[in-house]
């Protein structure tokens, strides 16, 4: 029994001693491999450098590994750079013949190498991949089509903007990502955008009408105004996602600053989701819209927490010594003495 | 100001960004300082009196606005014009950025080139007053 003992610690000190061997062998393994990828980017980094600034420097044969180093330089510098540059670093990956690898990838069995492929060519910044990653975004995998959508953003495909949005609605792709990726597209997103606030589909609608906010201009007043008034006599199983869109219109118009919905936005005081007419105060206070006080100073009193608090805000930002003067008489509103209170911070 | 080569200061945490922007500005003909924080910015900028700074705005320490606000209330560095480099792109930043006393933005993803225009456009500006 004792001798039995003996054995099974001897096998398992004889063990732990190997874990620990193995252990070590990897991590300097892997730090002999860091430090030899450390240094052939070093290397390599002028080269980079000359070629993104347009010098068409001698590359002659590159091994495997300064192959993967310098794709790996351009494309940390293709996600920081725009215009020429970043056109020359996706003339590069197409010539080296790594777009068309990476294209084959997209169609691996392989979920993880898809997920690589479409993360990858959206740094490689080659246009012609633009169709095989709209593609991607109906991916049975959820991070192959968040890397797509990434992509997409990154090359300011605006052909993707549809699909984008119904991504987004549609919750297939993480919201950030989705929103972040239209957003990164600036201006170009907003013919889009615009060609969707008809979309039947209102969750599509609202979604673009919030980033036409971010993206848009006052031209687009008319149609945001239009959408602040979108029927809310309709089927009460859809009432919410209507509701949206008004919301997500007011939202718009207070970014985009136009006072030229103002009217609308005023009339969105009195629609019967609270949270529309919190949109709408907060829109106004940012347009700062006069016109809208005396229905601001009633919401204060009247209405429900947020809608009365966002009114509060809207007042103080609009006329800040009349906000104070509101708020300072005995029995004024817990919110119009908040209106009060924000104004006093307000800037001369 | 010398007639010797401009020296401009640039500022960012990135080690990429300080990469593309050092060597088209030296290729342009231009002595680069790089700092990789707001601190060593300052200092840099106090050390070097350079004819003009890109600063990120996004630094560890004291970020863009900041440099920029304590480069203006030092008299020895109030008149170097400052060019901040950012991500962000709300217009609140922009008009946060021109309070604190930046002469130019530039949006990431940028171009190198851009930058080197706005550089050499300040630049002739301030040699011709």
């Amino acid at each position: 029994m004792i001798d039995a003992l003996q054995l099974l610690g001897g096998a398992l000190s004889v063990l732990a001693v190997a874990t620990m061997v193995v252990l070590v062998a990897r991590r300097v393994a892997l730090s002999r491999t860091e430090r030899r990828r450390a240094a052939l980017e070093h290397e390599l980094t002028p080269l980079a450098l000359e070629l993104v600034d347009g010098e068409e420097p001698e590359l002659g044969r590159l091994s495997a590994a300064q192959e993967r180093a310098l794709a790996a330089i351009l494309g940390r510098y293709a996600r920081k750079l725009r215009g020429e540059p970043r056109d020359r670093i996706a003339a590069f990956f197409e010539e080296r013949g790594a777009v068309r690898r990476e294209l084959g990838q997209l169609r691996s069995r392989r979920s993880a190498k898809r997920a690589t492929a479409a993360f990858a060519l959206g740094d490689m910044g080659a246009l012609s991949t633009v169709d095989a990653l709209i593609g991607a975004l109906d991916d049975r995998a959820r991070d192959v089509r968040s890397a797509a959508a990434r992509s997409l953003g990154m090359l300011e495909a605006e052909a993707a903007v549809p699909r984008l949005v119904e991504s987004l609605a549609g919750s297939e792709v993480p919201r950030a990502i989705a929103g972040g990726a239209l957003l990164a597209m600036g201006s170009k997103a907003a013919p889009g955008l615009r060609s969707l606030l008809d979309a039947p589909d209102p969750g599509v609608r609202a979604n673009a009408i919030e980033l036409l906010g971010f993206t848009g201009d006052a031209t687009d007043a008319d149609a945001l105004d239009k959408a602040l008034r979108e029927d809310h006599a309709i089927a009460a199983s859809s009432w919410g996602e209507h509701a949206e869109v008004r919301a997500a219109a007011a939202r718009a118009l207070g970014r985009i600053g136009t006072r030229r919905a103002a009217a609308g936005l005023r009339g969105a005081l009195n629609d019967p989701a609270p949270f529309v007419r919190t949109a709408a105060a907060h829109a106004l206070g940012r347009i700062g819209d006069r016109d809208a006080f005396d229905a601001l100073v009633r919401q204060a009193s009247d209405d429900m927490y947020d809608p009365a608090q966002a009114a509060a805000q809207a007042l103080a930002a609009i006329d800040p010594m009349k906000a104070m003067r509101l708020g300072g008489v005995e029995g004024a509103s817990a919110h119009l003495a908040e209106a009060a209170a924000l104004a006093e911070l307000e800037p001369a | 100001m010398s007639d010797g080569p401009r020296t401009v200061l640039v500022a960012d945490d990135d080690e990429d960004i300080l990469q593309l922007v050092s060597f088209r500005l030296e290729r342009a003909g231009y002595t680069v300082v790089t700092a990789s924080d707001g601190q060593q910015a300052l200092a840099a900028a106090r050390e070097h009196k350079p004819d003009l700074a890109v600063l990120d705005v996004m630094m560890p320490g004291l970020n863009g606005y900041e440099v920029t606000r304590q480069l203006r209330d030092d008299e020895a560095t109030a008149a170097i014009p400052v060019i901040l480099l950012t991500a962000r792109v709300q217009e609140a930043d922009v008009s946060r950025g021109f309070e604190a006393g930046a002469d130019d933005y530039l949006r990431k993803p940028f171009s190198p080139q851009e930058l080197r225009s706005r550089v050499q456009a300040i630049l002739a500006r301030r040699s011709v007053r």
